[in-house]
């Protein structure tokens, strides 16, 4: 069964970074290969994924900065 | 409208009969005219207060010219560029910062590498203007191949650009951060059109917002953009207008500025 991570990471590759190499930890905003529709994109497909919602003042630019950082939001959110 | 105005002013070129029968909401909705394009800057370009500039950068430039932008970055900058492991992204942001640099030179009589800026609330950058200078406002919006800088004096400015791609989730994204009538108008379209008019009222809104020095937030169910090509908006009092932009094939993009009393022109940066 795919982890949490895998199903980030899974989407990133699909939509947002399509052709590149992305690790769990690569930073994608600071390395500017996430503009702010494709952050909310990610957010967005989380939250139908997992019937979750983020709050807004949970979804900042650190919090998305890799799937390491977005599998920990979402553990605190109780997604594991 | 001056014979300059007619053939560069693609903007405030708004026709407000259309404006007032146009069905895409409760603001004033505004047609902006066609416009030739994106033309080669003179050598020597002022921006006259009643002006916004809006510069086209390509960023997939050849090895030689992205080496070139390289050294005019700041401490900061090389830090960023060498954190990036991937050389596309890396040579995309070695050229949107250092051609962003070469045309606020343009503006400012400064040097590109002594430009310095700071980093305001929610993280907008502005420019750090010498005493004397004039008072530069500018915004930078990049999505795959293509960055777009706008300039203004003395008047705060906001550009957003998007290639059109597969976002899986746009109907929610549109549920959430689009007005009553935005999504009412997406409703109306299918297909690659309703892709399309999603991308170009997110560009606006975008637009507007960073104007504004505002992020994405609930506040943008609260306003109403046109959703059709070629259509630009004026926000209700007036404080904004909002022009449409055409960026080429693929990508669509608009740009915000203050105040109503503006006139748009639009350049490609090549070195």
């Amino acid at each position: 069964m795919a982890t949490v991570q895998d199903t980030v990471l899974e989407y990133i590759r699909r939509e947002v970074v399509p052709d590149r190499r992305i690790d769990p930890d690569t930073s994608l905003i600071s390395v500017g290969f996430v503009n702010s529709l494709e952050m909310v994109a990610v957010k967005t497909y989380l939250e139908k994924q997992y019937r979750i919602r983020i709050p807004d003042e949970m979804a900042t630019r650190e919090a998305f900065d890799s799937a390491e950082s977005i599998t920990r939001l979402l553990s605190k959110l109780g997604v594991r | 409208m001056t014979g300059q105005q007619a053939t560069t002013g693609h903007l405030l070129g708004i026709d407000r009969q259309i404006a007032r029968s146009g069905g895409s909401g409760s603001e004033a909705a505004t047609r902006v005219r066609p416009y030739p394009g994106w033309g080669q800057p003179p050598a020597s370009l002022s921006l006259n207060r009643d002006e916004v500039h809006v510069w086209r950068i390509p960023l997939d430039l050849p090895q030689r010219l992205v080496a070139d932008l390289a050294p005019l970055m700041s401490l900061e900058e090389r830090a960023r560029a060498e954190q990036i492991r991937c050389e596309e992204a890396c040579r995309r942001f070695l050229v949107s910062h250092g051609a962003t640099r070469r045309i606020l030179s343009r503006y400012l009589e400064q040097e590109p590498e002594e430009i310095r800026f700071v980093t305001g609330g929610r993280g907008k950058p502005h420019v750090v203007t010498p005493a004397g200078a004039p008072a530069i406002c500018f915004s930078l919006s990049h999505s795959g191949e293509v960055a777009l800088c706008a300039v203004a004096e003395g008047r705060a400015v906001g550009v957003d650009i998007q290639r059109i791609r597969p976002v899986s989730v746009w109907r929610e994204i549109a549920a959430r951060y689009f007005s009553a009538g935005e999504n009412q108008a997406l409703r109306s379209l299918a297909g690659d059109e309703a892709r399309e008019a999603f991308f170009l009222g997110w560009t606006r809104k975008e637009a507007y917002s960073k104007a504004l020095g505002e992020g994405i937030s609930q506040r943008w169910t609260q306003f109403t953009v046109p959703l059709q090509p070629g259509a630009g908006a004026e926000r209700v009092g007036g404080r904004f207008t909002l022009c449409a932009l055409a960026p080429g094939p693929a990508y669509v993009a608009a740009v915000a500025a203050q105040g109503a009393d503006w006139r748009l022109s639009c350049w490609q940066w090549s070195r």
